[in-house]
């Protein structure tokens, strides 16, 4: 059989899933893609996650340039196919190339449903559908602060929600009695009224849109029953088309999508169709699962091996909205008096579950609430199991041994759906982690794709794992920063830059439990504080009590002081500021501590600025997350053995790096020679003086536990072992996770990579590195200088202690 | 003991009408703090005779336990505030602040006071006895706190 040239129309989700299925079969097939979108192919459901803020437009590519590469695939971007003639067999581009075909595929998906209201092409209009329009409405954002989206459909509310996140008051404006009613019934309806009205978005149902109002820009949108909403920019969600102009001009047979049998052949024998453009046994379909089930099948019928049939598909919806959990499969109406309902409601709780039985099996259910149950009733559904023997408690199931634990997803049979996107069992899974030795879900995810849909199902991937591979389970390494706030540090930095959050609580609204807890709100802190260089307020109840009146608390209560001295430096003058003021406020004991400085202990909160407007002394750090001090030994100045100026390198460090918060504290050392005086080789960075130059170590400790530092470089000059102490340092700052102290990090990323991306990265990015240092410097502010002039708030550092009893005591009824 | 002091007016502008004798229930208010005069989601310690209080601003809403943690005698007051309960700053443990039960870290719980804002002045109704919880951890010795 000779080469097929094979021509996809249309780079999306379907229509390379599909190739991917190709691929499969044969490899040798010449396949030639056409997009009009300029984008690789991407995960078009996930584009509410990026309006949310929660992915970024990288995360959700599919497959990359090196895909179509591998797979000898010609990709034309933003060529846009115009004719076809299939007669010919001959398809000709907007740009006027003619392209000859064996086999076409057309995978055209669909358009956005605009309805025929006045106004619709005026500027802040936006359908959501693809990357572009994605990019617009961000875009939008930036300057809008009221926006109605017209359609309370699944997209709609995704949108919403996307919007809400952006900053945007939102309105949605519904045509229908109730939300998402291709998924829902009207009890389910009104719970998703309730828990998206809690997120704040206000719903109005049965509305007709009659005009965008504005002149050039949208500035309203008015209603059939005449009452106005004000808004900057509109976004309409109506609903989709599938697209099928194409297959017109080709002659195919369309009514609402392009006929396709169950062999997926359209009604020309070499002109194939996958995806929301087709039309099966009178269906159209609109989610992604039933388009990898097409895909499949006419897989096998494009390459010669026609067999399988595609049956259609049950319907199953998840609602991508975070703080939602809604589910809705099947036929759930049970509107016919044949079909039995059991349900259960929980108002207070919003908690919907509903079954529908029919002839003894479970045919379709609705979640809202609480989806946990989702897979559970779409198996059975699918499976068109009988359950007559569980009747009693189908809503319930038996509870396994221990929720969510890895034999929970054990006990399902192999044959069960665990990815419902994209088709995965859990035998295939399972397999899959045997044969290639997988640890991680990513690596799951690669390896057979489970998960790389909605991504819904990453929890019970994991499960999988975790009892298959047992002790060798590893974590990703990407976790979240805690269990209030499920994301992890790097996309909580994106989240918080794109959607301009500057405080802790938002982020713990939006993202979060909305209370947090001591770990989160210091951690939320530390990344607000990092990505906003001080253009923000500081939330200062998010902060530990030490941050809040910068001295470290005691177990009784009351704080210690310690003045900064640079390089474990003092003179007469310090010493006796510290003297008097010790005297002056009764402190009870003055300790010199490990880390070469004086320590006032035991201060009274309330003492604490008048202390520091006595010292005139900046303040130490000493109790916080941040870089806490530089020791040295006294090296050449006047040592015998000393090879390096150790002492005046050191306070040169420390000047350089003091007043900056880090994410765990940073103890620095700087010895003139190897026999480590001041014990450099056990800090997280340390400076060590050889003869004719210095060692630069890192990720020492000496603490909890004991570890000798690592050799980031041996350097000629004391600039150099500066600026490589700085690398690492600024390196540290933004990749450490908060509260990884150096000598978790330095293992965690490699010492290989740690070079390879400071002291051995090129100019360019080195440069980068220390800019990004000195801005932070530049805000760095030392806290005592200015708050024993002017505390941050008047009560920052006072108790109230009353008067006696009879004097403040008031009665009453 | 009983003696009729002015009080500030209730939004209305009304003076608050103080009868001069306990009766049943009635609760003796004790203004401590203007209003505004906690951050929101910060507490502060009241000292007052042999009481030792933390008060918390929930936003709004003012809610007292004691200053004294089951577990160390660690300043409540000082913790970080998460939702409706607070994280002592020695040893991380999460006391609600809606019932005084150590919600984490370990068993026991501390007494709560009785709050509420008259005109600008937030009160506590300072209430004799100590805790009401056991404690199933390292001995506790209040008189520790300064």
């Amino acid at each position: 059989m000779k080469t097929q040239r094979l021509v996809v129309v249309g780079n999306g989700m379907a229509g390379m899933a599909c190739v991917d299925e190709i691929l499969k079969r044969r490899p040798d097939f010449r396949i030639t893609v056409f997009s009009e979108e300029t984008f690789y192919n991407y995960n078009r459901i996930l584009l509410s996650g990026v309006l949310a803020g929660e992915k970024g437009l990288e995360d959700i590519c599919i497959n990359t340039e090196e895909w179509y590469r591998k797979n000898n695939i010609t990709l034309h971007l933003g060529e846009k196919i115009i004719e076809v003639d299939a007669g010919m067999k001959r398809v000709t581009s907007d740009r006027g190339f003619a392209f000859d075909y064996d086999l076409l595929l057309l995978a055209t998906g669909s358009n956005p449903f605009i309805p025929p209201i006045e106004g619709v092409r005026k500027k802040g209009v936006y359908v959501f559908r693809n990357m572009a329009d994605t990019r617009q409405i961000l875009e939008r954002c930036k300057t809008s602060k009221k926006a109605v989206v017209i359609g309370g459909g699944l997209l709609g509310l995704e949108a919403a929600r996307g919007l809400l996140n952006q900053g945007q008051q939102v309105t949605v404006a519904h045509l229908m009695d109730r939300l998402m009613e291709v998924q829902l019934d009207a009890v389910g309806g009104q719970f998703l009224k309730r828990e998206i009205e809690k997120l704040g978005i206000e719903v109005l149902l049965s509305t007709n849109t009659e005009k965008i109002m504005g002149d050039e820009w949208v500035d309203g949108v008015l209603f059939k029953d005449g009452s106005i909403v004000p808004a900057d920019m509109v976004v309409i969600a109506c609903g989709i088309r599938p697209n099928v102009e194409l297959a017109r001009k080709a002659g195919l047979k369309v009514n609402r999508g392009i006929v396709v049998n169950d062999h997926m052949e359209t009604s020309d024998p070499s002109i194939f169709a996958v995806g929301e453009c087709v039309e099966h046994r009178e269906k159209v379909y609109g989610l992604v699962a039933p388009l990898y089930d097409q895909g499949k099948i006419l897989a096998a019928t494009i390459t010669g091996e026609k067999g399988p049939t595609y049956e259609g598909s049950t319907l199953a919806t998840k609602l991508k909205v975070m703080g939602i959990e809604l589910f809705s499969a099947g036929d759930f109406r049970a509107e016919e008096p044949d079909k039995e309902v059991v349900a259960y409601q929980d108002h207070a709780f919003g908690i919907y579950k509903k079954v529908v039985v029919h002839e003894r099996r479970v045919v379709g259910t609705i979640l809202i609430g609480d989806a946990s149950d989702a897979n559970r009733f779409l198996e059975m559904i699918r499976k068109k199991e009988i359950v007559d023997d569980k009747r009693h408690r189908v809503l319930f199931d038996t509870p396994p041994t221990v929720p969510g634990s890895p034999t929970d997803v054990m006990s399902r049979a192999d044959s069960d759906t665990i990815c419902g996107c994209i088709g995965v069992t859990k035998g295939q899974i399972v397999t899959a982690i045997r044969e290639n030795g997988l640890k991680t879900v990513s690596e799951i995810k690669a390896c057979t794709k489970a998960s790389s849909g909605c991504g819904t199902c990453a929890c019970l991937v994991q499960d999988i794992l975790k009892a298959v591979v047992g002790v060798e389970f590893e974590e990703e390494k990407k976790t979240g920063l805690c269990v209030c706030v499920p994301f992890p540090k790097e996309q909580l930095r994106t989240m918080i830059r794109t959607q301009q959050i500057k405080k802790v609580q938002d982020v713990l609204d939006i993202y979060g439990n909305g209370t947090g807890c001591s770990l989160c709100k210091p951690a939320l802190s530390f990344i607000v504080d990092e990505v906003w260089l001080g253009e923000h307020k500081e939330d200062r109840s998010a902060r530990f009590i030490n941050d809040r009146v910068h001295a470290n608390i005691q177990k009784d209560g009351t704080f210690s002081v310690v003045p900064r001295m640079r390089g474990g430096v003092t003179n007469p003058k310090e010493l006796r500021k510290i003297a008097d003021v010790a005297e002056k406020y009764n402190v009870p004991m003055v300790k010199v501590t490990g880390s070469q400085r004086l320590d006032l202990l035991g201060v009274k909160k309330e003492d604490l600025p008048k202390i520091w407007a006595d010292l005139g002394m900046t303040s130490g750090y000493a109790y916080a997350k941040a870089v806490r001090m530089v020791k040295s030994c006294v090296g050449t100045d006047f040592c015998r053995y000393g090879t390096q100026n150790s002492i005046k390198t050191g306070i040169e460090l420390e000047t350089l790096l003091e007043g900056l918060y880090t994410p765990a504290k940073v103890k620095m050392g700087v010895v003139g020679c190897p026999r480590n005086c001041a014990e450099a080789t056990v800090k997280d960075i340390g400076l060590v003086g050889i003869e004719g130059g210095w060692q630069v170590v890192i990720g020492g400790a000496a603490g909890k536990i004991v570890k000798a530092a690592d050799i980031l470089c041996t350097v000629k000059t004391t600039e150099e072992a500066l600026e490589a102490a700085l690398l690492f340092f600024q390196y540290y700052r933004e990749n450490g996770e908060y509260l990884e102290r150096t000598y978790d990090f330095v293992p965690r990323v490699g010492l290989e990579k740690i070079r390879r991306e400071t002291v051995l990265a090129s100019q360019e990015n080195k440069k980068a590195l220390l800019d990004r240092l000195e801005k932070a410097k530049k805000k760095a502010v030392n806290p005592w200088a200015v708050e024993s002039q002017k505390p941050v708030h008047p009560y920052q550092f006072q108790d109230f202690v009353l008067p006696k009893e009879s004097e403040a005591l008031i009665e009453v009824v | 003991m009983s003696k009729k002091i002015e009080c500030h007016p209730r939004e209305g502008g009304d003076q608050l009408q103080l009868d001069s004798r306990l009766r049943g229930n009635d609760k003796r208010w004790v203004p401590v703090a203007e209003m505004g005069s906690i951050p929101v989601k910060e507490g502060r310690r009241v000292v007052y005779g042999d009481w030792n209080v933390a008060l918390f601003n929930l936003g709004g809403e003012y809610l007292a336990v004691d200053n004294v943690c089951p577990h160390k005698a660690g300043p409540l007051a000082d913790g970080i505030v998460a939702g409706r309960a607070v994280f002592c700053p020695l040893h991380n443990w999460k006391i609600s602040l809606e019932t005084g039960c150590a919600l984490s870290g370990g068993k026991g719980q501390v007494k709560k006071y009785p709050v509420r804002v008259l005109g600008n002045k937030v009160c506590i109704a300072f209430e004799k006895g100590g805790f009401c919880g056991t404690v199933e951890s390292p001995a506790l010795d209040a008189a520790e706190i300064d």
